[in-house]
């Protein structure tokens, strides 16, 4: 070394330093592509906390049977999780099967993400056969462009949820006074809503807002209740200022404006879902069979003194109740071990028992609806009248961007206090160039004769 | 030295060839180059090249998967007739007004105040920078229930505003909390510049019987005007790449009044997917930037006192 030169000295020095890195980098390659017999799944989902628990089970469980199969579970938080995914699939990663809202499938379809199910992991031959383990609603909610995607995993609908004890303060008997229809909501409201020097100390009534899913689920629930729909049955056409949708919307404002049974001042932002809960509100139109456990767990006041009923419905109008929903397993286009991400599907929905039993989750099954882990459960049969009569929101491709739409013109209304033809007018405007952008062709192209054949 | 490496290595076109034929000006300036390379390159990385990419992808319809699709300015011309982002501009601009001018006047008041050196002063400081420090999630969910219908504010002043649920009264209320975050931060800088005027000034200003009013705005106003400037120029930031607050607080609403550009340039590209649009938006949001920040450089600028 000592009679090296400098120059010398550092070439050797770059010599050895880049035979490191090399020997490195085979190392690494060597370990990465060494054969394995496992097969590792990722499996996303949302974060809550009793089905996550019962999921670790689950999973557990499979492995067990599985030795060759490893699953990586990540709960990821609900208002994240399409942001994430959406990401993770542009980064050409994203998980093999992950559990999503049933609306939001669409633009992943469209996109080309997710893979139609597979029938022969669930011993089937067709989407019929399939079908048969649901009821009969259930799986248009997870078709497609005439391909099931999804395998239901949460199915939900809401029902009518009052407090007996404010009820009874009030004078009024709860089984006689139910409100059956959306005015008697307002009557009966009216005399359950306690104000002190203009603040309201007790609301009659309170729904929903700020959440762009739950409120874009009333108004079309509403709606249909009131003779019309949001959409066509296709998803490819909006109707969301016919007289039906305003008839809708004008109430759900009026209980603000005109009946003052609900005041929006009170829960800014987090939308009034606690409010039913911790006893300020009387009455709500809010909650699904997971609501029981809420109430119980964080509100065992109101828990001891709550009842339920069917959504009320508009006087002489179609008998139909809350819209249904849910979430699905989807299955990603891109994953190499679509097969076994499945049969891993099939796994957790033949496990439809336990998520109800230890989570209050519905996986949309006849064989729970009708078994014994629901026999048990407070007011089932109310919760299944429900899930009998409910329908889906149509496949809609901008799905994210019409419920903000529709969002904002639900706050025009109901904050703001603007008449809600004008609202859902200036709606309908944002919302159809999405519908013609969706078909492919700018609004301008389509002859009057074009669009009355997708109307 | 460098004509023997010359002659030691006569190969054409050798890299000591190279360096023989270079000025020593331009041999010290790739020697700089290669020094401050470390600091230069993730500049380039992660600055330069993804402002690049997204002015690219402002002239492309993409959303987020698949290949962008060149569509000339049409996301520009798209933003032209967009009722979304022209509230979201005006409320941008509004907040910018709203909070800029208010919040360094503010601190310039506050700043005298604790300059002058009244009792207590060693708690009132800390006491105003506080609001600064807390985490923008714990701030907005207290002034969300503050704000509340019979929330402490409408309790304490017997009224019954609906603040955050109300379009006329959102705004001003979020751009009140935005004031009260920033002015410990702000009062800060404020009282460095304050402080740093020699008090000789003073002392011949007070010779000559000029009152305390006269001095602020004579000798102390004139001479924080840098410092001014700065501040204006932070809370304007900070008011047009606004997120967190309103995104916390309200959700953007009633019905958008207080969803500024951000917020949508976020839902634009990661809830619509639509990245083309997003960052066209950015662009419009960055050169109103620039024009904010000019005017208030030349409304500003140093002047003969």
């Amino acid at each position: 070394m000592k009679n090296m030169t400098l120059c010398t000295r550092l070439n050797a020095s770059i010599y050895i330093l880049i035979a490191l890195l090399l020997s490195l980098i085979v190392t690494a390659c060597t370990t990465t592509t060494a054969p394995s017999n496992t097969v590792t799944i990722t499996y996303w989902t949302h974060v809550n906390p009793p089905v996550n628990k019962v999921e670790q089970q689950l999973i557990a469980r499979y492995e067990a049977l599985h030795p060759n199969v490893k699953i990586t579970y990540l709960p990821v938080d609900i208002n994240s999780l399409s942001t994430k995914l959406t990401t993770a699939f542009a980064g050409g990663s994203g998980p093999d099967i992950f559990n999503y809202f049933q609306s939001y499938a669409p633009a992943l379809e469209q996109r080309g993400l997710i893979a139609p199910i597979d029938y022969t992991s669930f011993g089937v031959k067709d989407e019929n056969a399939f079908a048969a383990r649901y009821l009969p609603s259930i799986v248009n909610g997870f078709s497609y462009k005439g391909a099931v995607y999804g395998v239901p995993h949460e199915i939900s609908s809401y029902i009518f949820w009052i407090n007996t004890a404010r009820f009874q303060a009030a004078g009024l008997d709860p089984a006689k006074d139910f409100p059956k229809t959306w005015q008697d909501v307002a009557t009966i409201g009216a005399k359950l809503t306690i104000r002190d020097n203009g603040r309201t100390k007790q609301e009659g009534f309170t729904p929903t807002l700020y959440n762009s899913l739950t409120d874009i689920l009333n108004l079309d629930a509403m709606t249909h209740q009131a003779g019309g729909s949001l959409f066509s049955n296709d998803g490819k056409v909006a109707t969301v200022n016919s007289p039906a949708a305003a008839t809708a919307l004008q109430t759900w404002a009026d209980f603000a404006h005109v009946w003052k049974i609900y005041d929006p001042s009170l829960s800014p932002a987090s939308g009034g879902v606690d409010l039913f809960g911790n006893g300020t509100a009387a009455m709500t139109s809010y909650g699904g069979t997971f609501e029981v456990s809420v109430l119980q767990q964080d509100f065992p006041q109101t828990y001891k003194h709550y009842t339920v009923g069917p959504w009320p419905r508009f006087a002489n109008g179609p008998d139909s109740g809350a819209d249904l929903y849910g979430f699905g397993l989807y299955v990603s286009k891109t994953s190499q071990y679509q097969a076994e991400a499945w049969k891993f599907a099939r796994y957790l929905a033949d496990n439809g028992d336990t998520y109800f039993r230890d989570a209050g989750l519905w996986l949309g099954d006849n064989a729970t609806l009708n078994g014994s882990a629901t026999r048990d459960f407070p007011h089932w049969e109310v919760f299944k009248a429900a899930f009998s009569s409910g329908v889906f929101l149509p496949p809609l491709t901008h799905f994210t961007q019409i419920t903000d739409i529709i969002e904002r013109a639900i706050q025009r209304s109901v904050l703001n206090g603007q008449s809600a033809q004008a609202s859902l007018d200036q709606a309908q405007g944002e919302i159809q160039p999405l519908m013609y952008a969706w078909r492919g062709r700018q609004a301008a192209s389509y002859s009057s004769e074009e669009e009355a054949a997708f109307r | 030295m460098y004509e023997q490496l010359g002659k030691v290595d006569s190969r054409p076109y050798s890299k000591r060839r190279v360096l023989a034929h270079m000025t020593l000006a331009q041999r010290r300036a790739i020697i700089g180059l290669l020094f401050v390379l470390p600091g230069i390159l993730p500049l380039f990385i992660f600055v330069v090249y993804p402002m690049v990419s997204a002015l690219y992808l402002s002239f492309t319809n993409w959303q987020l998967v698949g290949t962008p699709v060149l569509q000339g300015f049409g996301n520009y011309t798209d933003l032209l007739g967009d009722t979304q982002f022209h509230q979201s501009l005006i409320v941008t601009l509004e907040v910018a007004v709203g909070t800029a001018l208010p919040s360094a006047l503010l601190a310039f008041v506050v700043a005298l105040l604790l300059d002058a050196r009244v009792r207590f002063t060693g708690w009132y400081q800390p006491l105003f920078f506080l609001p600064t420090i807390l985490p923008t999630v714990v701030t907005a969910i207290v002034w969300s229930m503050f704000y509340q219908g019979n929330g402490i504010i409408n309790a304490g002043l017997g009224l019954a505003i609906p603040w955050l649920t109300d379009a006329r009264w959102a705004l001003p209320a979020l751009i009140f909390m935005l004031i009260w975050t920033n002015l410990g931060y702000f009062t800060v800088i404020m009282l460095a510049g304050v402080r740093n005027i020699p008090h000789d000034y003073y002392e011949a200003a007070r010779i000559d019987g000029a009152g305390a009013f006269r001095m602020a705005w004579h000798i102390t106003l004139p001479l924080v005007r840098p410092v001014l400037l700065f501040v204006v120029v932070i809370a304007t930031s900070n008011a047009l790449t606004l997120f967190a607050q309103p995104y916390l607080l309200t959700q953007g609403g009633p019905a958008g009044a207080t969803r500024p550009l951000a917020e949508l340039i976020y839902d634009t590209a990661f809830s619509y997917l639509n990245i083309g649009k997003a960052t066209a938006m950015s662009f419009i949001l960055l050169l109103l930037s620039l024009l904010v920040v000019y005017v208030q450089f030349y409304v500003l600028r140093p002047k003969d006192i």
